[in-house]
């Protein structure tokens, strides 16, 4: 398998990558790891004319903290972000959605920029995003912009960027003391897609008070999705068993997944995924209890 | 004998990429089409036959390669990334004709039936070892969950790897991956 | 003369039954391989194959005018050359229908991923680019997808000249079925179901063709792994004589059986060297090729009633089967007889009634797999059994020991008429019991369920079919050359199955030569012995190959002794050869090495004047005599039984050998996804004498994880169009070091009278057990739901609706 020909570019800066997309318009994408786009490339499900291969462009993979945030460049591996001592500090949520991308390979070529603009609903990224109200900054010839998580999926594959836009990092703030996250992911064989997932993170005063929560779900929309209904179930209250119970039970209301002939139908993701932010928020809470991350 | 048809080999004129890289420690300059895979250029080109394809799609791991000491897979990587690079390939981890202490192993646990899988279950067990010299059972598995095999199991490939950690073989490991790392 | 050959091997093993390091993996370990994709030569063309996305289409028009004129495209194929090239691709089992298949598609595609065309390019990028350029038209036709709709008299026809799409059927009737259910205190009927699954040979068929117009050669470097069913059948779809059929098999990346038949990727291959005299036509089928077309079982629907005394003692069943073995005659019909070979299992079950139809459907064509139907019949049996355990709540190790043919009863002859070799069935099952702690274990289940968890055992006893039939013979040619080292050639390819390591060792030992002297050469059919069976399949090597490589490494030491008698002037009697040296029995201090008989026996052709040939080579071609008469006994059973092969689909398998296993495994279930976990699994089997310790262990492990994949994961799932879904192993899953629990075997030895070795097969048994086991430790742990399972894989959804419908 061998994807059809096309011309490539190695840009050094994001200006000129955002040119030779503007000037290719709708013939042309942007190579980042790779993981997703080479596969269907190679299977000539998709094909474009130019290839802008932004791996090159210097400072574009670095993870920082600034003014209670983390940065991290939209060029870093989902490996360099699972390995990252920052982020499994302050942000670890990201640091586990991180390892259960793919596979050891996967996560060293993979970047997290390439992965959130990919918007496969059964990413693992997005959800993670929306459970952290993270935002991506992207960039064109014209300047910078940014959007928040959950304007970015607009539809299945289909990221919020104009045609000569780029994602050049992304941004989690850090939810500081008493809080926690945790990404709980099914998958029929290690590596595989998910089946459903959810992401979540939380926040809770000194009576367990839920202060913030957040939670993304995975391949449970055509896109990843918010669930807005178990949010709305959890803020406010104490973090029981028995809370967490009626708020992922509410959490079934918003999601409507694809049913999927290997990985189970609708039917069976929406009954399991409501289990899954059900345990997702079980283990964010025990790490809260165990006073860990 | 020689068909008429020979004739017609002509060159197809596309962009060309130049590259220069070290594969196993040999310095090699060539040029590649764009769409050119880093497997099938190391293979087909190169002569490098410790690369096997099995899936095209990033689920097998029998192209796993070293780049700059970290495990790819190289069917799914375009041979233009690797510029720059230092690659090894499983011809790039013996020496003089003698096995690895990994390969050793190996061999001394049958963890290879038809060994078509092999080299890639190397490369990204030497990954692993280097990163972490002394995996435990679940750690091993974790490594290799990239990599299929039809024949053997995996159990005797989890056993390799762990006898070879509990020898002197993480450090060993170790130096070679910062010794291809090229600073990255 | 071979009779008067006395070698007592008792005296001398110092190689068989050891864990000998393998001398394939030296080269394997270092990349240092031969597989098709690594040969590199010079006039290469590269091939790439137009599939049909249809699963049933009318194949209106193929038109290659345009990309004849694309740069770097040399050569195209169609149809029409392979109607003018080509014979249709025959058919193995089934001879009433005339074969209308070709390995380009004709008049209609018959399944999704079909032939249709194919380019030989410059590159195989270039190759691939060409396919865009193919015009075909298609038809679009309502596929038949569904194999019991597929026999309704108003289903579409994958074949229409057939006239039906039941292809094959086969009726047995033994003993005294309806007496039998007369007598029942119980009687009990189960659906079961495989899915169409492929152990997935990590490398996919590959080939190198290359004709010499002049010389009328045809040259083949394939990964096939049935050299002899090549030869024969590629000389006969091109009409080459078979002298000239240069088949040349190096390195081979697994091949479970699915590289026994690669007709149609070799016979493109052929088309297009053929059309191109002196190039060489390179085709690297790849995954999603292998995947849809390449082949896969044959899916098996079964319904089952049984009757049974309270006791537990099984009395009589009767099963109807529908095999679906997709849009071709080539193996279509195997699947079901095979279900004849062991149609009792390891019981003593005398009254059956069997009823089989082999069906096509628009699905890839079949293709045999790690023990064909046995895998199907064991899970029907043992399901079987295990319904009727259930049913009256009886311990399930229990209700088989009533069942099991006993230890005194071998020779067993089957209701099919089958002769089991040997076996011990209830020293295996204890040996699995107490290995497991199986009393422990139950104790540990009834504890975690009544914290609530859902956690069960499954066991499974059963006997596998090994060695291949008797009659399938091999041939191997064992020679000590002028410097003293053995060469060994065979038709007996090997695949990752260690061959070359066993053959290594059983020369060793039996000529009396150090391993480091003797090497196996590849595959080729100008220098290798071959038959029309030559190949390494039904855990034939085991068998004939076994039995051709004692027997020849006998005749071989038979002339080495001759002729060292005679250089240190004692009798034959007194010389014992071991290491590479023969010496005098009475005087080891007499002694000549290996390499100075040769030398003199090289010298001097008549060193031992009217006793033996020159030379120091044999060629043996041929098996053992009590393992063929115990196979033609099978077939005049056969004969005269009220069994009918109606279509004459399958010819009598009587297996060599007979091994058997247990297999106990304990798995949780998780109650609110369905997921299943392997918390312990545990093997036992009994194979009689072993050759190579460490290599049936390997065989063992990689069989187990197949079976735990098409359990729990492995299906090629197609939609109601026929189009296939798991085309790549993104979708086809298959299980990763994750999924695969470790496990712990153990074994019983009663070795196989019909083995000179005591020996039997392992490669394919294993696999079968984790299918019923799985499902038995399901249906142990959901027994709250009283939940039943039917068909496989077990994935989380059709075990969380399990517990939803209870």
């Amino acid at each position: 398998m061998y994807p059809a020909q096309f011309q490539y570019y190695t840009p050094k800066n994001i200006g000129e990558a955002s040119e030779l997309l503007r000037k290719h318009s709708g013939e042309s994408k942007v190579l980042a790891g790779g993981m997703s786009l080479i596969p269907v490339l190679k299977l000539r499900l998709t094909r474009f004319e130019h290839i802008v291969d932004i791996s090159g462009i210097k400072g574009l993979a670095d993870i920082s903290e600034e003014k209670g945030h983390i940065r991290i460049g939209a060029l870093a591996t989902h490996g360099e972000v699972e390995a990252s001592g920052l982020i499994r500090k302050k942000a670890f949520l990201m640091s586990e959605t991180a390892s259960h991308i793919g596979d050891e390979q996967v996560r060293n070529m993979g970047t997290i920029g390439g992965g959130l603009c990919h918007a496969d609903p059964s990413g693992d990224w997005g959800s993670a995003l929306i459970a952290m109200r993270g935002t991506v900054q992207v960039s064109s010839s014209d300047g910078s912009r940014e959007i928040r998580a959950d304007d970015f999926f607009v539809d299945s594959f289909t990221p919020a960027l104009g045609e000569d836009e780029i994602l050049s990092s992304v941004t989690i703030p850090v939810y500081g003391e008493r809080s926690s996250g945790t990404y709980a992911k099914l998958e029929r064989r290690a590596g595989d897609f998910a089946v459903l997932g959810a992401a979540v993170q939380l926040k809770v005063d000194e009576q367990d008070v839920c202060k913030y929560v957040g939670i993304g779900l995975t391949s449970l929309g055509m896109t990843n999705i918010r669930s807005e209904s178990a949010e709305k179930a959890l803020i406010g209250k104490e973090l029981t068993p028995e809370s967490i119970a009626d708020a992922a039970e509410s959490s079934r209301d918003d999601m409507d997944p694809l049913d999927d002939a290997i990985r189970g139908s609708a039917e069976y993701k929406k009954e399991v995924g409501s289990e899954y932010v059900k345990r997702a928020l079980l283990e964010a809470m025990n790490r809260l209890r165990g006073g860990t991350k | 004998m020689i068909s008429s048809q020979r004739k017609k080999r002509k060159e197809v004129s596309v962009q060309k990429i130049d590259l220069e890289f070290e594969l196993n420690g040999v310095p090699v300059e060539a040029d590649v089409e764009p769409r050119s895979l880093l497997a099938f250029f190391l293979r087909d080109h190169l002569g490098v036959k410790g690369i096997h394809v099995g899936c095209d799609t990033t689920n097998c791991g029998a192209c796993t390669v070293l780049m700059d000491g970290k495990s790819v897979k190289s069917c799914t990587v375009l041979a233009a990334r690797a510029n720059g690079t230092k690659v090894t390939t499983v011809e790039g981890i013996s020496s003089n004709g003698n096995l690895s202490a990994l390969q050793e192993s190996f061999a001394r646990n049958h963890a290879l039936q038809c060994g078509y899988c092999t080299p890639g279950f190397l490369m990204s067990s030497l990954y692993l070892l280097g990163k972490n010299p002394h995996p435990s059972e679940e750690e091993i598995r974790k490594g290799l969950a990239g990599n299929l095999c039809m024949c053997t199991g995996y159990l005797n490939i989890i056993k390799a790897v762990k006898e070879a950690s509990s020898s002197n073989f993480g450090s060993e490991a170790g130096n070679r991956n910062n010794k291809n790392s090229g600073g990255s | 003369m071979v009779e008067q050959i006395q070698v007592t091997q008792e005296e001398r093993r110092n190689y068989i039954g050891t864990s000998l390091r393998r001398v394939e993996d030296k080269r394997l370990l270092t990349g240092n391989t031969n597989f098709v994709e690594d040969l590199r030569v010079a006039d290469t063309v590269f091939v790439a194959i137009l599939r049909s996305p249809y699963a049933h289409a009318r194949l209106l028009k193929v038109d290659v005018s345009r990309v004849r004129k694309m740069e770097g495209v040399i050569e195209v194929a169609t149809g029409d050359d392979a109607l003018k090239y080509s014979q249709p691709l025959p058919p193995y089992a089934i001879s009433k229908f005339p074969s209308e298949e070709y390995c380009l598609a004709t008049k209609k595609v018959r399944y999704m991923g079909e032939p249709v065309a194919a380019v030989a390019a410059i590159s195989p990028e270039l190759a691939e680019d060409a396919l865009e350029l193919i015009d075909v038209e298609y038809e679009p036709l309502k596929p038949v997808v569904d194999p019991e709709s597929a026999m309704s008299k108003d289903s579409p026809l994958v074949y229409d000249s057939f006239g039906t799409n039941v292809v094959g059927h086969n009726h047995g009737k033994w003993g005294d079925v309806e007496g039998a259910f007369k007598q029942a205190d119980v009687v009990l009927k189960k659906r079961v179901g495989l899915q169409r699954y492929s152990s997935t040979p990590l490398e996919s068929v590959s080939v190198i063709a290359t004709y010499d117009d002049i010389s009328g050669e045809l040259t083949l470097k394939s990964n096939a792994q049935m050299p002899g069913h090549v030869m024969m059948t590629i000389s006969k779809i091109f009409g080459i004589p078979s002298n000239s059929v240069h088949l040349i098999i190096n390195d081979i990346g697994g091949g479970f059986g699915l590289k026994t038949r690669p007709w149609r990727q070799l016979s493109i291959a052929t088309i297009l060297a053929m059309k191109l005299p002196g190039m060489n036509v390179k085709y690297l089928e790849d995954r999603t090729e292998h995947l849809s077309s390449g082949g896969q079982t044959a899916g098996l629907m079964a319904d089952i009633e049984v009757a049974a005394k309270k006791d537990g003692k099984i009395l009589a069943f009767r099963f109807r089967d529908i095999n679906n073995d997709g849009a071709s005659l080539t193996y279509a019909g195997t699947y079901a007889s095979m279900h004849a070979t062991l149609i009792s299992g390891c019981y003593k079950i005398n009254n059956i009634e069997w009823d089989s139809y082999t069906v096509l459907t628009n699905e890839c064509p079949s293709m045999p797999n790690r023990g064909v139907g046995k895998p199907g019949i064991v899970y029907i049996v043992e399901r079987m059994i295990e319904t009727v355990a259930q049913e009256l709540k009886m311990d399930p190790a229990e209700i088989r020991f009533r069942n099991f043919i006993q230890p005194d009863e071998f020779p067993y002859v089957t209701p099919s008429g089958r002769i089991y070799d040997s076996g011990n069935y209830p020293a295996v099952l204890k040996k699995a019991l107490e290995v497991s702690g199986y009393e422990e274990m139950k104790k540990e289940r009834d504890r975690l369920k009544e914290q609530g968890r859902l956690v069960g055992i499954g066991i499974t006893t059963y006997i596998h079919g090994a060695s291949a039939t008797a009659r399938e013979i091999e041939g191997i040619t064992i020679n000590i050359d002028p410097r003293g080292t053995a060469s060994v050639r065979s038709g007996s390819p090997d695949m990752g199955t260690s061959h070359s390591t066993a053959f290594v060792q059983i020369v060793s030992d039996i000529v009396g030569m150090k391993p480091d002297d003797i090497r196996v050469h590849p595959f080729d059919s100008y220098y290798s012995p071959w038959t029309p069976f030559s190949g390494t399949h039904a855990n034939k090597f085991s068998g004939p190959d076994v039995e051709a490589a004692v027997m020849a490494a006998k005749l071989l030491r038979q002339k080495v002794v001759t002729n060292a008698a005679a250089m240190l002037k004692t009798g034959p009697e007194d010389i014992e050869v071991s290491e590479s040296v023969a010496f005098s029995k009475t005087n080891p201090e007499n002694k000549v090495t290996i390499q100075d008989i040769a030398k003199a026996t090289y010298q001097n052709p008549y060193l031992v004047p009217g006793k033996i040939d020159p030379g120091l080579e044999v060629t043996w071609i041929g098996n053992n005599e009590s393992a063929v008469k115990a196979f033609d006994a099978t077939k005049e059973i056969e004969t005269g039984a009220t069994h009918q092969l109606v279509t004459g689909s399958g010819s009598p398998t009587g297996y060599m050998t007979y091994p058997n296993s247990a297999h106990v495994a304990l798995i949780e279930v998780d109650r609110e996804t369905g997921i299943i976990s392997i918390l312990k699994y545990f093997v036992v089997h009994d194979i009689g004498n072993v050759i190579n310790p460490q290599i049936v262990q390997g065989q063992l492990h990689g069989g187990v994880a197949h079976g735990i994949g098409v359990a729990l994961m492995e299906d090629f799932v197609y939609d109601e169009d026929g189009q296939l879904i798991a085309s790549s192993f993104a979708n086809y899953l298959k299980p990763t070091t994750m999924e695969i629990p470790n496990i712990v075997d153990d074994h019983v030895v009663t070795p196989s009278p019909r083995s000179s070795l005591g020996i039997k097969g392992i490669g394919e048994g294993e696999t079968f057990g984790p299918l019923v086991t799985m499902c038995n430790a399901v249906e142990d742990a959901l027994s709250e739901y009283g939940a039943k399972v039917s068909t496989l894989p077990l994935t989380p959804e059709k075990i969380r609706n399990l517990i939803n419908r209870a």
